[in-house]
């Protein structure tokens, strides 16, 4: 990744979403979603708020994950916060939730960024299911045990939960 | 799992230097082995990694279309170009594996007897098949779903599907030519479909060909493609719902190559190598200006750029009667990449009728499944690139980029079953929908 804002946004939102980074961003990658999630979060923050996410992010990177997702959702900018829970949407259900005004977006405005988007969006394997209109699993999956969570998402289930 | 560079770096060594082949990024060396599986070459990026499967295409196009020997193997005595069989050409049709009331194929070496009405007609081979339809149980005998191909003679395009010998063998040697012997054989409970994907060094895994095919009149140059004689045969159809009411036909007429299907199953790509070339005079892509689209093309009129492209011509379709000529362009152009690799290898290929033919691309999977016989349990399809593929003759009439409709190799085939779906591991064909043809032998289970 030899943009280092693209890498910071992709990093960020492995922090948000508790997602491998190479998971939202593999190294071999033909379906190219994440410079589209940039792209769309930019456009739909607003460049300057977008880019103060970012500079916070690049600043605090090295803390753990559960004080740099604190210092973002929790900050006294709103547009820094509500732009930061836009982003976990659109990687979880492929779609920008407009979080406040701009330009000639208003808050609460809401669009599938595009058909890969809401394909590969990440709320479906977290599910350990798949998109509705959409299935790559062979007939009569629906008659077995999913894969776990783990092979999904590489996140454990907690305990008590559907493996 | 995903490729890893580690992994990769291991292949790129092992099979550069097994091989002995042509390196990715050198000059095309014609060679009659087919290779068995991709030269990997660091760094491991997207496109590096497209034009080495690229030149994986390139290197078995070149040895699948090497003159063949009577036994059907590369006669390594002549050139590519010197006229003749080609390897793949001597290979298993889909018709002689897949038989009537279930019957076991002759042996691979055995010839099967055409359909009655091109008996006595010569030892030639038989094109019945009129256009894809993917998944449709009987393609065979109603090839009319999806719309025939037209060419500018008026004259529907024929396709045929050739096997090698390693999945010839494995649907033989499992029973899979009839729908009771897949039953039996997905009955224990450990088994699933998985055809080879090869022994390094020692033998290609399993190799599908699909070809398309024009025959050649008007002002067809037979020196500007790979030619044949061959048995252009009709099913007959009685059925109006079907298609038009014609009587079975069969003649023997030259033909031309315009449209080639490579599917190559190899350990690194358990998804197989989806290769796709074309005759460089099909058709113009969607994005030639109008005024730049000189021609002639053998599927596309520049003096009609009035007409609807990519329309199946209207119903009903009779491949007995001439019917307006198709008027298609490429959806998804060609990338200059290709357009690179192409002409490397055209130019290595002068003065052959193989250097009038184009790779479109090659359709292979980044995340392949550690196992080459079993899938992934949560990517089977492993995210093909390029995300979506076309043959303009074989996929004519679902080019494009919209998911689950556009022509995507991997995409499309994933959904393969064979006769028995009651369950997952019984229903998936391992990406080829011959399965489907396997009909009955009658027998009460």
């Amino acid at each position: 990744m030899s943009d280092p804002n693209l890498q910071n946004f992709i990093d960020l939102s492995a922090v948000l979403t508790g997602l491998a980074a190479d998971l939202l961003a593999p190294t071999l990658d033909p379906i190219k979603l994440p410079p589209l999630f940039f792209a769309t979060a930019q456009q739909g923050m607003g460049t300057a708020a977008f880019s103060n996410l970012l500079t916070l992010y690049a600043s605090i990177k090295n803390q753990p994950p559960a004080q740099i997702a604190s210092a973002v959702l929790g900050n006294s900018d709103p547009q820094i916060a509500q732009g930061a829970r836009s982003i976990m949407k659109l990687w979880l259900l492929g779609s920008w939730y407009q979080p406040y005004d701009q330009g000639t977006a208003h808050k609460g405005d809401t669009r599938v960024v595009s058909d890969q988007a809401y394909k590969e969006s990440w709320a479906w394997k977290i599910a350990q299911s798949h998109p509705m209109g959409y299935s790559q699993y062979h007939f009569g999956y629906w008659n077995e045990q999913p894969p776990t969570l783990k092979q999904f998402t590489g996140v454990d289930a907690k305990e008590g939960q559907q493996p | 799992m995903k490729i890893t560079l580690k992994r990769l770096a291991c292949l790129g060594a092992s099979f550069t230097s097994a091989l002995a082949m042509a390196d990715a990024a050198g000059p095309p060396v014609l060679s009659p082995a087919i290779p068995f599986d991709v030269t990997a070459n660091p760094p491991f990026t997207l496109d590096n990694l497209q034009h080495d499967f690229d030149v994986l295409s390139w290197q078995t196009f070149v040895a699948l279309n090497w003159p063949a020997k009577a036994d059907g193997s590369a006669d390594t005595s002549v050139k590519i170009g010197t006229p003749g069989q080609t390897v793949w050409e001597s290979w298993k049709e889909s018709y002689a594996i897949f038989l009537p009331q279930g019957q076991k194929p002759l042996a691979w070496d055995q010839a099967t007897p055409p359909p009655a009405a091109c008996q006595g007609k010569g030892n030639l081979p038989v094109l019945q098949q009129m256009g894809k339809v993917a998944g449709v149980l009987d393609e065979f005998i109603q090839p009319f779903k999806t719309g025939p191909l037209v060419d500018q003679n008026g004259t529907y395009t024929r396709n045929a599907i050739m096997v090698n010998q390693p999945m010839f063998d494995d649907i033989v040697n499992k029973g899979l030519y009839s729908k009771e012997g897949q039953q039996a054989f997905l009955g224990k409970a450990d088994n699933r479909i998985a055809f080879s994907c090869g022994v390094k060094d020692k033998q290609v895994g399993a190799i599908m060909v699909k070809s398309a095919w024009k025959v050649l009149g008007g002002n067809d140059n037979p020196q500007e493609f790979h030619a044949v004689d061959a048995l252009v045969y009709t099913p007959g159809n009685t059925d109006p719902n079907t298609g038009a009411v014609i009587p079975e036909s069969c003649s023997a007429q030259k033909v031309g190559l315009v449209g080639l299907h490579i599917v190559h199953k190899t350990k690194d790509a358990p998804q197989w190598v989806w290769s796709t070339f074309e005759h460089v005079r099909n058709v113009p892509e969607k994005t030639t200006p109008m005024n730049e689209r000189k021609g002639p093309y053998l599927f596309y009129d520049a003096q009609a750029s009035d007409r609807p492209i990519n329309e199946p011509p209207a119903r009903p379709w009779d491949p007995s009667k001439k019917a307006t000529p198709s008027q298609i362009v490429r959806e998804i152009p060609l990338t200059v990449a290709t357009h690179q690799l192409n002409a490397q290898w055209q130019g290595a290929l002068k003065g052959t009728v193989w250097a009038n033919y184009q790779l479109i691309s090659t359709q292979w999977p980044t995340a392949p499944a550690d196992d080459c016989q079993l899938p992934s349990p949560t990517n089977p399809l492993g995210t093909p690139a390029p995300s979506f593929l076309a043959n303009a003759t074989l996929e004519t009439y679902n080019q494009g980029t919209t998911p689950q409709a556009s022509s995507s190799c991997m995409e499309c085939h994933n959904n393969a079953t064979t006769r028995v779906t009651q369950s997952p591991r019984t229903s998936f064909a391992d990406f080829t929908f011959l399965l489907e043809r396997a009909q009955s032998t009658g027998a009460k289970e």
